[in-house]
């Protein structure tokens, strides 16, 4: 080998080195979390009722009403701790959350009106509107919070929602 | 571009749309401890979503109402808002119909313009508003823009008081003359809410038609209505009968022409001094003593002088009558005379 292919066969064992260790990183202790969204379709059945069912979206237009999804896995090959996950999710800036949507079985659900500096239940949280403090509004709501209260074993999973409207 | 910053005048109260093309990231965080130790954060991959062009557009009457027309203007203006409140730009198609209502008038279509000089209400001419001329001129106009369009028109004469007429202005999007060739709304196959046209939207997004295309919940189109008011005058002349002499009526030299005058006032409201004159070409001369009026005989020498208005003046060739003041809805008044072929 001439000193031009040692050093590549060096960087070689390096960057395989390196992703050897990536990979390894990750096989043990992880938690995998993944999003979709569906657009709610407000159709009228045969009887003069609306109903509502979830489509797969590409794209929206204004005033759709969309269903985000986010779904946690464990795994890992250990017991993630009760009451230690954490799942925050900063609302898109086009939307607004509609209010009473957020859910999660086994979750404690708190929102931001500050941009996630601080949590709370929705009767709680305040904002300064024309220069005085008022109740907040789902429209306010910055960010969510859950806090799922159950420990998750190696693969078990579970999801939270919620839905917002197209700005 | 032009259009768009030339017509982004007025302030609108529409809610704005997210642009046509944003895309919607949405990307969660979880933490989680295992045995009490805190372990790197994870972050989701992001749910993106792809804002479409929504096609929405809202065409009102400005006029609060109907507008009133007097003579002997007869005409009339008629003005509109058109706002684009879709969510990307769009160039729209403005198409004005005259025959709108049953019954009343139908206004005939002299000029459609777009406010342009800054100065509220229609001028024409130089530094006036522009003049517009569909497929030539359709304006683009941003989302959430409303531009001002004016419809001159003018009135038929022989109209009765408080009539109406009434126009329908429409906004047909580009898109709609782009990809089906329909321009207007009546047309067989113009879109409703939710039809799509893939890929001509802004920055090749889809097309979405929105709900004021609804077909019985249109703001596609508005309506204008103009009302006579005030008097109009009309004034028909007919030749009734031609006597050639020879008890045939043609029109050969010495033969003898019946000509009546009709005059009534529509509208509302009365005219006053109104007298009707009609100079005899040069090929006619006058029959003495043949001015009738509502077919009471009048002599032709305007005599007495301030009292006898009628007569026939042989200086200018004309039949004068004074009817003096007339009111709208009054009826006919007939003024006839013979004038013979020369």
């Amino acid at each position: 080998m001439t000193v031009k292919e040692i050093r590549m066969f060096r960087r070689f064992v390096q960057v395989l080195g390196l992703a050897l260790l990536l990979v390894g990183g990750a096989a043990h202790a992880g938690v995998e979390l993944a999003t979709s969204v569906k657009k709610v379709v407000a159709v009228l059945d045969e009887n003069g009722q609306v109903t509502r069912r979830l489509e797969a979206v590409e794209s929206v237009v204004p005033e759709d009403v969309l269903l985000y999804t986010i779904t946690f896995t464990n795994a890992g090959d250990e017991t993630v701790d009760a009451g230690s996950i954490v799942i925050t999710n900063p609302l898109p800036a086009e939307t607004v959350y509609l209010e009473g949507t957020a859910a999660g079985s086994g979750t404690e659900i708190t929102f931001s009106v500050d941009g996630g500096e601080t949590f709370g239940k929705p009767e709680t949280l305040e904002v300064q509107r024309d220069g005085t403090t008022q109740a907040a509004q789902a429209a306010d709501y910055t960010t969510i919070r859950w806090i799922f209260e159950p420990a998750l074993d190696p693969g078990q999973s579970g999801d939270v929602t919620f839905n917002v409207r197209l700005k | 571009m032009i259009f768009a910053l030339l017509f982004a005048a007025s302030t609108a109260s529409w809610a704005l749309g997210t642009d046509a093309g944003t895309l919607i990231t949405n990307t969660a965080t979880l933490s989680f401890e295992i045995d009490g130790a805190a372990q790197p954060i994870v972050e989701s991959a992001s749910a993106i979503t792809r804002v479409d062009e929504r096609l929405d557009v809202a065409t009102v009457s400005r006029d609060g109402g109907l507008v009133l027309i007097s003579s002997p203007s007869r005409q009339g203006v008629l003005s509109f808002d058109v706002t684009n409140t879709g969510n990307g730009d769009e160039v729209f198609r403005l198409v004005v119909d005259t025959d709108v209502d049953e019954g009343g008038f139908d206004p005939e279509l002299v000029q459609l313009y777009i406010e342009s000089n800054g100065i509220p209400g229609l001028q024409s001419g130089n530094g006036g508003d522009l003049v517009y001329v569909g497929g030539t001129d359709d304006p683009l106009i941003g989302s959430d823009e409303t531009i001002v369009v004016y419809v001159e028109l003018n009135v038929p004469d022989s109209l009765p008081g408080a009539d109406e007429g009434s126009v329908r202005l429409s906004a047909v999007a580009g898109t709609f003359v782009q990809a089906l060739g329909v321009t207007h709304p009546d047309d067989t196959g113009f879109p409703v809410p939710g039809a799509t046209f893939p890929g001509l939207g802004d920055r090749s997004v889809d097309v979405v038609v929105g709900l004021s295309h609804e077909p019985r919940a249109s703001t596609v189109s508005a309506v204008g209505t103009l009302q006579v008011d005030g008097p109009i005058v009309s004034m028909h002349k007919t030749a009734l009968a031609v006597s050639d002499g020879t008890g045939g009526s043609r029109v050969i030299s010495g033969a003898e022409i019946t000509y009546e005058l009709a005059v009534q006032v529509v509208g509302t409201g009365s005219v006053g001094q109104l007298v009707l004159t009609d100079q005899l070409p040069p090929e006619l001369a006058y029959v003495p003593g043949t001015l009738m009026l509502d077919g009471a005989e009048l002599d032709d020498d305007f005599l007495p002088a301030g009292q006898d208005d009628a007569g026939f003046d042989h200086a200018t060739d004309t039949v004068s009558v004074a009817i003096g003041s007339m009111a709208a809805g009054s009826g006919l008044r007939r003024v006839t005379f013979r004038a013979a072929v020369r």
